[in-house]
Formats: C-alpha cells, structure tokens, sequence
C-alpha cells in the first residue's frame, strides 16, 4: 500500500471560537499504479485532505502511512525530507517561484534534498539538470527554459510546475484542482501527464471539481463536509 | 539550484528592498565609523595642539631665561666694572678712629697692625673681597710748601681661600709716585719727572685726571716707604676692601664677620654711585625674574585651559556619539527589520510552496538570514569606507583639527581605529542578522499548509 488513511479527523478552531469539522473520520487507500480523483464542492475538505496526505496538515486523529512510514511520527525536519523524496505538489494557482526561471523553478525542487542524495526514482543529483531539461522538453516548455513565470501562460505555469513536481520522481503525486485555471487544451495535457505518471508506477491523488477531470482517474470519490459520501 | 543561489536571485529581484537594507546598515556603519574617528582624532588633535603650545612656550620661555641670565651676567660684569671704577666702599679702620677726621680732612691718625690685612687675607671671609692697606695722611710737602694727602698703597693682599682677582688699584711701586691733578697742575709735573718728596727721590709715574674728590690733591708712594716718612713702621691707617655682593643690606654682615677677625676694628660702608647703580640692576634683575616666573606661570595657565577646552570639546563630541551611535544602531536594526518582515508578507506563496517541497526550518531560516548577512557585509564594508571618507572630511573641513595628511595615518596606526574599522563589518553582519531574526522565525514557522490552501 502506498497510501493509507486512517479514521482521519480535523476540526479546524476559529479566532471567534467557532469550529470547522474539515475532515470526520476520513479513511482512503492508495496503491501505486493508481489514480484516485476526490471530487465534492468547494469547502467539502478535499484540499485539506490532500494537505493531510502530503504531510503538510497533520489530523486531529487517525493515522496516516506513506509507504509504509507515518510521518507525522517523524520529526518537523525529518518529515520534510521524507516529503521531497517522496511525495509531489500541484496546486491550481501553480505557486512558481516569480524571481526563478522556469528551469530553476523545476531544479528548486531538488533544494531541500541532501547533496549526494538520489531521489527515490534512482536519479543523481548531477543528472537533474538534464532530467529537468527533459521534462521541460516533454511538457513542450523547451524553448523556455530561460523565461521567468511571467512571461508563461497559464497553461504553460502549470506544466512547468508540473516537471517541477515530477523532477524528484516521486512515489505520491497530490494534485489539488490542477486544470481549475487552464483552457481546455492545457487540462488535458495536465491531465494525460498524471495519467502517464500513474501508469508508469506512481500513484496520484487528485481533488477537483471538475468533472472532466476526474474521467482520467481509475475510480472517483465523492467528498461531502468533510467526509466520503456514497 | 542551491539555496544561495535561491538568495541571489531573490536579491537580484527585489533590488530595492536589498538595497535600502544595505543602506540602512551602512548608515550605522559610517556613523560608527565617523563617530570613532572623530573621538579619536580629537584626542590626536589636542596632543598636538598642544604639544605645538608647549613647545612655542618652552621656546617663549628658555628666551626669556637666557635673557634674564644675560641680563644677570651683564650685571655682575658691570657691578664688577662700577666698583672698580668707582673705588672701594669698605673701609676698616681702627676702632678708635672718628670717621668724622677722615670726612673732614681726608686723613686718619689712629692706626692699628700692618698684619691685619695679611690675617684678613688668610681667614675665609666671604663679604669682602680686594683687600688694600693703607696710610693715609695729610701733610706739607715740604719741598713744594704744599698741603697733600699721602696715600700709602701697596699691591692687594690676596685672599688665600679665592682664585686671585685683577686688582682694583694697581700697586705703586717703590721710588715711584702717582699725582693727583690739582697736584700736578699746580707744579707743572710730567711723567718721568724727578721730584724729591722728604728729602727722598721719586719718578713721576701717573699723572691723574681730574676727579672732583681728594684725589685731585693725593698723592701716591709705595706703603713701605709712606709708613717710614710717616714713622708707621709696620702700622696702617685703614684697610679698604670691596664687598663681594651689593645687593640688599650687607653691612652688618660683612661687620660680624670682621669683628670676629680683627677685633678692636670699625667698618665703614661709604656709599656711592656705584652702589646705587648696582641696588637699581639688582632689582631690575630681580624684576625681571619675577616677570619670568609670572611668565612662566601664565603659560602653565594658558596651557592649562587649553587642555581644559581640549578636554570640554572631547566630551561633547563623546556625549554625541554616545547619543547617535545607539540612535542610529536602533534606527538601523528597526528599518532592517520592517524591510525584512516586508519581504517575508510578500513571500509567503514562495515559502509555502518551499516548503511544500521539503525545505527544512533551518533552511527557510538560511534563505532569510543569508540575505541578511549578505546585506550586513555589503553594508558593513561600504560604511566603513563611507566612514572613513566622511570621518577624514569632518576632521580636515568641518572641525579644528590641524589640516594635514598625517591625522589619516595616524589614526589608520592606532590599533584601536583599526580593531573598529575591522569589527564593523563583523558588527554589521550581526546586527542585520539580529534585526531580521523575528523576520526569519516567522517565515521559518509559517504553515505551509495555510499558505497554500489559502492561496
């Protein structure tokens, strides 16, 4: 099992003293291989799921094992590293670095990652500039290696972020309302990307509203306040 | 892609908020910088202002003394001159002799042992000095029927405890005879001239011009044979002497010290012109050393408030350092640390999506304090060499510090200047690392989770 849930809750304290049950006793089980698209209107708890599965938010209670390994066990530092070797991020509004090119956006990937380390797909460190290059290449990015996120689209952000989010080969791709910004045209190629990850042995969690999306995903589950319904 | 390189490009994007960072560390810098060297080359400044002043006094002075020695030697030179010119004013006469017989006929009767002047001589006394014996007497010249004074003198009697002295009156010698001008005029005598005084033959030898005094009717013979016409064998009228020094009232010292010598003996200061000449340079010199040592005193006053205005402008330089220093450090650290809270609030995606990707703590921490002690050196190093440039400007224009190229290399080999030109780069460093602490822990602790759920 790659990722499992466990009886997940997270109630979320307001400043005034009033409380958002986010997620009530959320279970999930992912293998590799697979893509699971949670779909639910906006509030259901869907992002702050992936949160939790990308061991960003830790839950009230439940457990959470990633390849076998709980890291909210693990220590603030050890559970970061833990997250760039093995999980990847892509986020609706792309979150690229502005002052970095689209290379380095995709290599900043690789800085919170020991030197000398490999990633988990195998890849050396000095090989990631290649790699980056590639995946560059492959999201048709090529040509604008050089280029500062301003200067991209919408679409082109995203696949940036995208490479970015495969560079470390990583084991668990979350993906939180990926094409909620992009035309038609960019979603599917977005979308055909997670497909090929989750084909070539990852495993893909994605949220979205859209029900286009999620026709990518092998099963879909639908997120009501703040559980799985139906 | 490595984290500095993540603060370059950071920096390279946001030049401005790098570049009033900079700025407001090097603001601290130079006024660290500037503020020390001031003080110190206000200390520079006052050693040699007033080492200048002390030398230009010392100068001032030793003139003065050698001046006031000078003026001490001519007096001596002239005392010593007047004296001789204008005779001896010691005279020691026997203790019955009444002044009044010398007063009015120029003579003396009473007589007293030829020896004395040797006993004189031989003792130590310090108050009188060439010391004479006389006769002294008024007489006819019998071969002219004409009334003189005879005045037997022979060479001085060496004081045996003293260097000998050039003689105030030069010895006549036997045979030979010195004549006062009322004498010589009235007989038509020439040097060289034989004359026959009581019934013995003398050679004119000096023939007086005129003095207005008893001279002008003395006439001088060898003491021997003065005492053998007389019939003073071994007698003498008077010992005439000089005092040693005329300064004040010396004559009771000068008769406590004969009287313990020559007992049954009188002394009799006849005062002159020279006496007053030498009162009147004895106190002009005593004048003129007062007025030295007022001098002296004036200067040592002079340099005192010197140094006192020296010190005064010191401390109100050390007063405002002490209040802008600190002043600016506090201003500095607070603009550092605004401009770095600013850039973490614009930075918040980044940091999310940082962490997001497995940026550990320390590391958000790096990415901010990086940045910060990168602007602390380029603050520090460019305050400083503003500081120096500043500092040298304020001493050579602004100040009253002496304008010249040495204060520079004076200060810059002072150890001291140069620990603060060294440590201000290190203490800049610290100080925008101090300042962008809380900066650096609120990114470093910021939820990435919130961040970009949020966004």
């Amino acid at each position: 099992m790659l990722l499992e849930l466990r009886g997940i809750h997270k109630t979320y304290h307001g400043a005034a003293g009033g409380q958002v049950q986010a997620l009530r006793d959320v279970s999930l089980q992912l293998d590799a291989g697979q893509f699971v698209a949670i779909r639910g209107p906006s509030g259901c708890g869907k992002s702050s799921l992936l949160m939790t599965a990308g061991t960003l938010l830790a839950p009230d209670s439940g457990e959470v094992l990633i390849q076998g390994e709980q890291p909210y066990q693990m220590s603030s530092d050890r559970r970061a590293t833990f997250r760039a070797e093995h999980l990847g991020f892509v986020f609706q509004q792309f979150h690229l670095v502005p002052y970095l090119s689209v290379l380095e956006n995709v290599l900043a990937a690789r800085i919170a990652l020991p030197v000398g380390a490999a990633s988990a797909g195998g890849a050396a460190v000095s090989d990631d500039q290649q790699r980056a290059s590639e995946l560059l290449e492959q999201f048709g990015l090529g040509d604008r290696l050089g280029h500062t996120p301003n200067q991209l689209s919408s679409g082109e952000r995203q696949r940036c972020a995208l490479a970015r989010a495969l560079l470390n080969r990583p084991a668990l791709l979350l993906a939180d309302e990926p094409t909620g910004n992009l035309d038609p045209e960019n979603a599917a190629i977005v979308l055909r990307a997670l497909r090929q990850f989750a084909d070539g042995g990852g495993a893909v969690l994605l949220v979205t509203h859209d029900d286009h999306a999620s026709t990518a995903a092998d099963r879909t589950l639908h997120m009501n306040s703040g559980h799985f319904s139906g | 892609m490595k984290l500095t390189q993540l603060i370059t490009r950071e920096i390279a994007h946001r030049k401005l908020t790098f570049g009033l960072s900079v700025l407001a560390i090097a603001v601290a810098a130079v006024a660290l910088v500037a503020a020390d060297m001031v003080v110190r080359a206000d200390a520079l400044a006052t050693d040699r202002i007033l080492s200048a002043k002390q030398a230009q006094t010392e100068e001032v002075l030793a003139e003065k003394v050698r001046v006031v020695a000078a003026a001490g030697a001519d007096l001596e030179d002239a005392m010593r001159k007047h004296m001789k010119g204008l005779g001896f004013n010691v005279l020691i006469l026997p203790e019955q002799q009444d002044p009044a017989e010398l007063h009015l006929s120029g003579s003396l009767s009473e007589t007293m042992p030829a020896s004395y002047a040797g006993r004189l001589g031989d003792s130590s006394i310090m108050t009188i000095n060439h010391l004479l014996p006389t006769v002294l007497k008024q007489v006819k010249w019998p071969e002219q029927e004409l009334d003189v004074i005879l005045y037997g003198t022979r060479g001085e009697v060496p004081l045996m405890h003293r260097a000998l002295k050039k003689p105030v009156l030069d010895a006549v010698a036997p045979g030979q005879m010195v004549v006062g001008w009322g004498i010589h005029q009235k007989l038509g005598l020439q040097v060289g001239q034989e004359v026959e005084f009581f019934g013995k033959n003398f050679t004119v030898s000096v023939l007086h011009p005129e003095r207005g005094s008893t001279d002008d009717v003395t006439l001088w013979i060898d003491l021997n044979q003065a005492q053998e016409i007389l019939g003073l064998q071994n007698l003498i009228h008077a010992i005439l002497a000089l005092e040693c020094d005329c300064a004040g009232d010396r004559i009771s010292e000068i008769r406590r010290e004969i009287a313990g010598i020559l007992p049954g003996t009188q002394v009799i200061e006849r005062h002159s012109q020279a006496l007053a000449r030498a009162e009147a340079r004895t106190k002009a010199k005593l004048v003129a050393e007062q007025s030295l040592a007022a001098e002296q005193e004036a200067s040592a006053a002079t340099l005192a408030r010197e140094r006192a205005a020296r010190a005064e402008l010191e401390s109100q330089h050390q007063q405002v350092a002490q209040i802008v220093i600190p002043l600016v450090l506090l201003l500095a650290v607070a603009a550092v640390g605004v401009l770095a809270f600013n850039n973490v609030r614009y930075r918040r995606e980044e940091i999310g999506i940082l962490r997001a990707l497995g940026l550990r703590t320390s590391q958000v921490l790096y990415v901010f304090l990086g940045k910060a002690v990168l602007s602390g050196i380029i603050g520090g190093v460019l305050g400083v060499a503003i500081g120096l440039l500043g500092g040298y400007a304020v001493t050579h224009w602004v100040g009253d510090w002496p304008a010249d190229s040495r204060l520079l290399n004076d200060l810059l080999a002072s150890p001291g200047f140069v620990f603060t030109l060294l440590s201000t780069p290190v203490l800049a460093v610290v100080l925008a690392a101090v300042a962008s602490w809380l900066a650096a822990a609120a990114a470093a602790a910021q939820d990435a989770a919130v961040v970009l759920q949020g966004e």
